[in-house]
C-alpha cells in the first residue's frame, strides 16, 4: 500500500467532534411516544458543553501528518504509527511539562520502564511527556516541537518481532518499539532531530 | 482505550438501573466516536446526526441486553456499525468534488495550492464514499478509530485475515480511483 494513501486516509477520515445539539436530539427522541423504550434523560448541561479538544482537533487537523519515510510495517508497528498520529492530533494534557532532557529521560524511565536516552543536545524543543494506555499496552510519549511543527515519539515494549530498521517512521531496537509522527507535511524528517542534531 | 470517569462496569450498571445521569455520562464518553464513524461512513453531516441519534436511542433502550460477553466499547462499536450498514442514504452528495472546489473558489484569498488541496481532499472522501459498505466500514474503523486488525475483526465478527483482505481491496480501489490526482511519488498533481 502507498504511504501517501495511508497518510491521506488518516488525515481525511480523522475523528471529529459531535455537534452539541446531538444530546437534545437524542433526549427528545428517547422520550418520544414512538421510541422503543422510554428513557429518562437529563437536560443539557450548559457550560460543560464547551469542549476544549474540539478546537484542538480542528486546529491540528489542518496540518497533521506523520513521518512515513519508507516504512511498510505491519501489525503492531502500524498500530503504533496510527497511535502516534492520533496522539499528535489529540492535544491531550501532558503529565509532565518540561524542556529538560534529563527530566524527561528520568520521568520516562520511572513511569514506563523505558529509557528513551534522549541526547542533551538536539535541534528540538521538548515540551513534555505522558503515558498512553492502548489495548492493554503501556506506551510512553515524548512531545516536542521543531520550529513551528509539533511532533511526538512513542516508545513501547515490542509485543512481537518486527522487521523494521531504524531510519523509518516506526522501528524496533532491543525489544522496544518506537514511532515518530510530526505535523510537518513538507519536511517530516525534522522530527528525527530529536536524537540526530545533524541530518 | 476509553477511560470512563467511573469504571465501565459501574457506569453500565447504573444505566441498566435507569439512572439518567449515567446515560449522560455514557453519551459524553461515546458521542465523538459515534458521530465520527457515522459522518465518515455517510459523508453527510445531516445524515450523520440522524444515524448518531438512532444509535444512542438504541444504545440507551437496549443497554439491559449487554451481558458483558465482550468489552462495552466493542458492543457499542457493533451497534454503530450495524446502524451505519442498515442506514439507507437519504441524501447523496451531489458531485462532491465540484461542490468542494466551487466552495473554495468563493472564499476570497484562497491560493491555488489551497484549492488543489481542497479538490484532493474531496477526491479522497468521494473515493471512500464509493467503496462497498463492508470495505468502507473497515477503512473507517481503521483510520477514524485507529483500531487494530484484531479489534476490527472483533467488531465485525470476522477473522483478522478477512479484515486484512478487505483493507487490501479497499486500498487498491482507492489507489486506482485516485491515481489521476497524484504523481509517481505521491505528490498532488
Amino acid at each position: 500500500m502507498s504511504d501517501w494513501l495511508e497518510l491521506e486516509l488518516a488525515e481525511e477520515l480523522r475523528p471529529v467532534a459531535a455537534p452539541d445539539e446531538l444530546w437534545e436530539r437524542v433526549r427528545h427522541a428517547a422520550i418520544a411516544p414512538s421510541a422503543s423504550a422510554v428513557v429518562v434523560l437529563p437536560p443539557s448541561r450548559s457550560a460543560s458543553w464547551a469542549r476544549l479538544p474540539v478546537a484542538a482537533i480542528l486546529t491540528l487537523a489542518v496540518a497533521a501528518a506523520t513521518l512515513w519515510l519508507v516504512a511498510r510495517g505491519q501489525g503492531t508497528a502500524l498500530d503504533l504509527r496510527q497511535l502516534a498520529i492520533q496522539e499528535l492530533r489529540g492535544n491531550r494534557k501532558l503529565t509532565i511539562e518540561s524542556a529538560s532532557t534529563a527530566e524527561i529521560n528520568d520521568w520516562m524511565r520511572r513511569e514506563t520502564g523505558f529509557d528513551p536516552a534522549l541526547p542533551e543536545r538536539s535541534g528540538v524543543q521538548l515540551t513534555g511527556a505522558r503515558v498512553v494506555e492502548k489495548s492493554g499496552v503501556r506506551v510512553g510519549e515524548v512531545c516536542f516541537r521543531v520550529g513551528d511543527e509539533k511532533a511526538v515519539l512513542l516508545v513501547a515494549r515490542a509485543v512481537q518481532p518486527m522487521e523494521l530498521a531504524h531510519g523509518r517512521a516506526a522501528w524496533q531496537i532491543h525489544g522496544v518499539s518506537y514511532a515518530l509522527a510530526t505535523s510537518s507535511t513538507e519536511h517530516p524528517e525534522v522530527a528525527c532531530q530529536l536524537c540526530h542534531s545533524v541530518l | 482505550m476509553i477511560v470512563l470517569e467511573r469504571s465501565e462496569r459501574e457506569l453500565v450498571s447504573a444505566c441498566q438501573r435507569g439512572e439518567s445521569e449515567a446515560f449522560r455520562e455514557l453519551f459524553e464518553t461515546f458521542r465523538d466516536k459515534v458521530y465520527s464513524i457515522a459522518l465518515r461512513y455517510s459523508g453527510d453531516r445531516a445524515v450523520a446526526m440522524d444515524i448518531s441519534q438512532d444509535i444512542f436511542v438504541k444504545l440507551f433502550s437496549s443497554i439491559r441486553d449487554f451481558r458483558g460477553d465482550s468489552s462495552f466499547e466493542t458492543w457499542v462499536y457493533r451497534l454503530v456499525v450495524n446502524s451505519c450498514l442498515d442506514h439507507r442514504r437519504k441524501h447523496w452528495r451531489l458531485v462532491p468534488m465540484a461542490a468542494e472546489v466551487l466552495g473554495s473558489l468563493r472564499t476570497s484569498g484562497d491560493s491555488l495550492a489551497e484549492m488543489l488541496r481542497s479538490e484532493f481532499s474531496a477526491g479522497i472522501r468521494a473515493a471512500v464514499d464509493r467503496l462497498a459498505p463492508d470495505l468502507r466500514i473497515a477503512v473507517i474503523l481503521r483510520y477514524t478509530e485507529g483500531l487494530s486488525y484484531a479489534e476490527i475483526a472483533d467488531v465485525l465478527g470476522c477473522s483478522p485475515g478477512t479484515v486484512a483482505s478487505r483493507l487490501n481491496r479497499a486500498h487498491k480501489a482507492l489507489e486506482r480511483r485516485l491515481s489521476h490526482l497524484v504523481g509517481k511519488e505521491g505528490q498532488h498533481v
